[in-house]
């Protein structure tokens, strides 16, 4: 049983094992929120190992006022909105104003046979949401986080985050719908 | 019954999996079917995981900035242990011989600018050595 205070108790000491048990009990949560954020995946095993350099390094100032899996997740957060800001992927995507008039391009209209398909075809659709619709539905179905606490990882009021979530996945039920 | 809206059926989901009150058949029916495959496959996240080196990798890279760290530390140290080192063959030399220890400081004050110039060019090198490393890795990436 994982106990995070013991673990981090243990790695402030500089036990390594205890690092390698808390990287081993969050690389899920930050390789998803990492790879749904960033465009080139190339990058993503660079930038999830920069997201645990900085737990490690900052790790003495976590206060315990959040749990560690929602400051860790906001960490993983602002390093890929700062990879994004550094490497200008944001202009690879002209998102309009009102964001009720999003249309997905689908440039696979093969039929979903299969439900890998399906998946592959969600995950394409899912690349073409703003970054904010992304990292909500990301952190929402991890079933690790509350309204409140995407909120406070992502900056957004919690009416936000719902707004954004329902929307989004709006968008891909009716893209889903439509293939 | 009426069209229940797609922010009901989400909310529905999200409370309980089973919606009650849906009438097979209708335009909800489908929509809730709908939804329910939407969330069994965002529940079951990205096809994505970390190479099996990855907690190798962060390892060495932990280790090499700690290396880094500890070396700038040392290297200060050093430096300081140097100029009272001077300090103190300075000060036993004045007890043996005053010209002794003129002659010493005659020395150093001749060379100073040398020393100062080889500890700058050493301080520098280690900090563009860590500062490339850097930007050599964002390269690559």
């Amino acid at each position: 049983m994982f106990n995070e205070n013991q673990v981090i108790a243990k790695v402030l000491q500089g036990d390594m094992r205890a690092f390698d048990l808390l990287v081993k009990q969050y690389e899920k949560l930050v390789c998803y929120v990492i790879y749904r954020m960033i465009k080139n995946k190339e990058d993503m095993e660079d930038v999830c190992q920069d997201v645990f350099i900085k737990v490690y390094r900052n790790l003495s100032q976590f206060d315990y006022r959040a749990k560690l899996s929602t400051w860790i997740a906001k960490i993983a957060y602002l390093t890929a909105v700062s990879h994004l800001k550094k490497n200008r992927q944001n202009t690879a995507f002209n998102y309009p104003d009102d964001l009720d008039n999003i249309h997905f391009t689908n440039e696979h209209p093969e039929q979903l046979l299969t439900r890998k398909d399906t998946a592959e075809y969600l995950e394409r659709m899912i690349a073409q949401l703003p970054e904010k619709y992304r990292v909500v539905i990301t952190l929402y179905h991890l079933k690790e986080f509350s309204y409140t606490e995407i909120g406070e990882i992502t900056g957004l009021p919690e009416g936000t985050v719902k707004t954004h979530l329902f929307r989004a996945r709006q968008l891909l039920k009716d893209a889903l719908t439509a293939n | 019954m009426s069209k229940i809206s797609q922010d009901e059926i989400q909310q529905w989901l999200e409370k309980q999996p089973l919606a009650p009150g849906i009438e097979p058949g209708t335009e909800n029916e489908a929509d809730l079917k709908n939804y329910r495959l939407l969330f069994d496959l965002l529940d079951d996240g990205p096809p994505t995981e970390l190479s099996y080196s990855f907690t190798a990798n962060l390892h060495r890279r932990i280790q090499a900035a700690s290396s880094r760290q500890i070396g700038f530390k040392w290297y200060g140290i050093a430096a300081v242990l140097t100029i009272i080192g001077f300090g103190l063959t300075y000060c036993l030399l004045l007890f043996y011989s005053t010209n002794a220890a003129s002659g010493f400081a005659e020395v150093v004050n001749k060379y100073k600018w040398v020393l100062l110039f080889v500890s700058a060019c050493f301080f520098i090198v280690q900090f563009l050595e860590s500062y490339l490393d850097g930007r050599q890795k964002q390269q690559l990436q």
